[in-house]
């Protein structure tokens, strides 16, 4: 036995249509049309209902004025005239026949249409009072009365056929209004469909097309401004979030990536530039003990001891110098380089400075010129802005290549403006941007040591003083390093 | 089915009215109406159809007048017994030839001469009164209504100027069957 289905599990049916297309044009047809049939049923119940109504009313009062008109007739037994009064009904195209009964229902006066199907009932055929409906005809009895007595009765069969015309062009033409309708709706639903579904549709491609490929710069389309419109606006804005955080994710990535990479740049050089003056610290220790050992210290010159102990101490000045670097690094980083502020002539620590390395000057073959206007005071950290002077002159003599170096402090628009200048090897375009970082180094590692803080120190000192500074270089003839500080 | 008459005289009135035969019928059958039961019936039904003026008396009963010889014998009683006109009960007066007739709705004039017939007509023109009659000429005379009889069929003819004249009002249903309207 094959289970009958109920409404409910059709209906279920047709919505487990999957395509979403096919549910809304459902959802706005199968509503819209049955509200439309019913309505026209209803309608066309109401009009058969109120057209029947109306012809029974028509032929009674059409019996009621033949029974009164032919009392008279009937009374007086004027059959001639009983037949014309009914004769004269057949003006009425829907009269087929009309017939008058005497109070023994014995038939006095006929009239029947010309080929008409219905002849006057025989008198045991006569009904009761009122009427009926029988093939295409209405059949009616009306009642002829004088005096309160009856007399006879009247009897009219009215065609249907116009009633049936009328019902038959009000179908045709509740029929066609429904076609319209229904085509109306059909154009419309496929436009209200499109308007809901396309959005969807467009979303639902491009959340597929993003899951498969994990490509987020696709962007779906719908302009509309209802919900859709902003949901499809949602979801866009969310890819574009997605796709931005995934750059900054790569970005942060190769940042890091690098940062590991310098980071082990630097360790290496670190190790280099530390080992560098600890072997030789070893090998000025490793001679003393030997000295010490045969017994040779007390015979050895003081003046060879004291050349020992002074490059000794060199080398453990380097290293100082080193660990301080490390040490900035680090306070700058975890923003603990704290300024200790005070008034400090700027003119005569450049000077200091250039006279405390004279040492150094000598054995980079350069000159240093300074050029001093006028003596200039700034309010700053003494020894932070000695370090700055200090790196910049030590840079000008490392990369100088041995040629003129000239600084130069001048006071200029309520700030200091020290400018020092090298005619040395220059710095690149690109490393011109990247100098000023941390680990950073314009050259190789190989030809010039240092752990490649220097600048990135002396920037984060000046800055720290509201300072700036920047670079104009021309790779293989100089560098010009500009400080201004405010004053 | 529809509603037959509950007594056995109104079947008779309307077997009477009713039947198609006439007084010249070849074989009248047991149940067919005799010439005077016919013409009673049709006396009754110009009453039905004849409106008087409004009177003091309209719920009074309608004196149906016979004067002359009674050509009816006892049909007219058992005809319109019962029966009403315009829901006012029938009363038989049969005048003695003597005596003028008088409050008569309506008068039916039985044979009698001509001369007799005149006089008759002038006592009731002051009175709302229908005169009826077989006697030829009876309209011509001035009366109202005059039988005749044709063939098989008993018509009649209207002298509505005389019907107007005396105040009464025949409806146009029996105008219209009438043979003649003078």
């Amino acid at each position: 036995m094959r289970k009958r289905m109920s409404p409910a599990n059709l209906f279920d049916r047709i919505f487990k249509v999957r395509r979403l297309k096919t549910k809304l044009l459902l959802m706005i047809i199968v509503p819209t049309v049955s509200v439309l049939v019913l309505s026209s049923g209803a309608i066309f119940s109401y009009e058969s209902v109120r057209a029947k109504k109306s012809i029974v009313q028509d032929s009674f009062t059409l019996a009621q004025i033949t029974a009164s008109s032919s009392t008279a007739a009937l009374a007086f037994n004027d059959q001639k005239s009983l037949n014309e009064y009914l004769a004269s009904l057949g003006v009425r195209s829907d009269v087929v026949a009309a017939c008058i009964y005497g109070a023994d229902q014995k038939l006095e006066g006929k009239y029947v249409r010309q080929g008409a199907r219905q002849d006057c009932p025989q008198p045991h055929e006569v009904m009761e009072d009122g009427y009926i409906f029988r093939h295409g005809l209405l059949l009616l009895y009306q009642p002829v009365r004088l005096e309160g007595q009856r007399i006879g009765t009247v009897f009219i069969a009215s065609d249907l056929r116009q009633l049936h015309e009328a019902l038959k062009f009000h179908a045709e033409l509740i029929g066609t209004v429904l076609a319209i309708a229904v085509l109306i709706i059909l154009l419309a639903s496929g436009r209200l469909q499109r308007s809901v579904s396309n959005p969807i549709l467009s979303l639902t491609r491009t959340a597929r097309a993003v899951a498969d490929n994990k490509d987020y710069s696709i962007r779906a389309s719908g302009t509309s401004q209802d919900e859709l419109g902003i949901l499809v606006l949602a979801f866009n804005t969310m890819l574009e979030q997605i796709e931005t955080q995934n750059a900054n994710l790569e970005h942060l990535l190769q940042e890091s990536q690098k940062a590991v990479q310098i980071r082990d740049e630097f360790m290496s050089i670190a190790s280099h530039e530390l080992k560098t003056p600890l072997t030789s610290l070893r090998a000025q220790v490793q001679m003393l003990e030997r000295l010490a050992k045969t017994g040779a210290l007390k015979t050895t010159p003081a003046a060879q001891i004291q050349r020992l102990m002074s490059f000794t101490d060199q080398q453990v000045i380097r290293l100082v110098t080193l660990i301080e670097d490390l040490l900035d690094v680090t306070r700058i980083t975890t923003g603990r380089l704290h300024l200790n502020y005070e008034q400090v002539d700027v003119c005569s620590l450049v000077s200091d400075i250039v006279e405390s390395h004279k040492a150094e000057i000598g054995k980079s073959g350069s000159t240093v010129e300074t050029h001093i206007e006028e003596p200039v005071v700034a309010r700053c950290d003494h020894l932070r802005l000695e370090q700055v002077i200090v790196n910049l002159l030590i840079n000008a003599l490392k990369y100088g290549q041995g040629k003129p170096i000239k600084i130069t402090v001048r006071r200029t628009n309520g700030s200091l403006r020290m400018v020092v200048e090298d005619h040395g090897i220059g710095i690149s375009p690109a490393a011109q941007e990247r100098i000023f970082d941390r680990f950073e180094r314009a050259v190789s590692a190989t030809h010039y040591g240092g752990l490649g803080l220097g600048l990135y120190i002396t920037r984060q000192i000046i800055l720290a003083h509201q300072g700036t500074i920047r670079v104009i270089s021309v790779e293989g003839s100089g560098s010009t390093f500009i400080v201004e500080l405010p004053l | 089915m529809k509603t037959r008459p509950q007594c056995v005289i109104q079947f008779l009135i309307c077997l009477v009215v009713l039947s198609p035969c006439g007084p010249a019928r070849a074989d009248p059958g047991p149940r067919e109406a005799s010439e005077y039961q016919l013409k009673a019936a049709f006396l009754l039904n110009f009453g039905r159809f004849t409106e008087w003026p409004p009177a003091g008396e309209s719920t009074g009963p309608i004196n149906l007048c016979v004067v002359g010889r009674d050509p009816f014998g006892t049909d007219l009683d058992q005809i319109v017994s019962n029966q009403s006109i315009h829901g006012r009960p029938i009363k038989i007066v049969r005048v003695s030839s003597g005596a003028p007739p008088s409050n008569c709705q309506i008068l039916f004039v039985g044979p009698v001469d001509k001369q007799k017939v005149g006089e008759l007509l002038s006592d009731v023109r002051q009175s709302p009164t229908l005169t009826v009659s077989d006697i030829p000429g009876f309209t011509n005379n001035g009366g109202m209504i005059q039988f005749l009889v044709e063939g098989q069929h008993i018509q009649f003819l209207i002298n509505l100027q005389a019907a107007s004249q005396a105040g009464l009002k025949i409806s146009s249903k029996l105008l219209k069957i009438a043979k003649l309207v003078q």
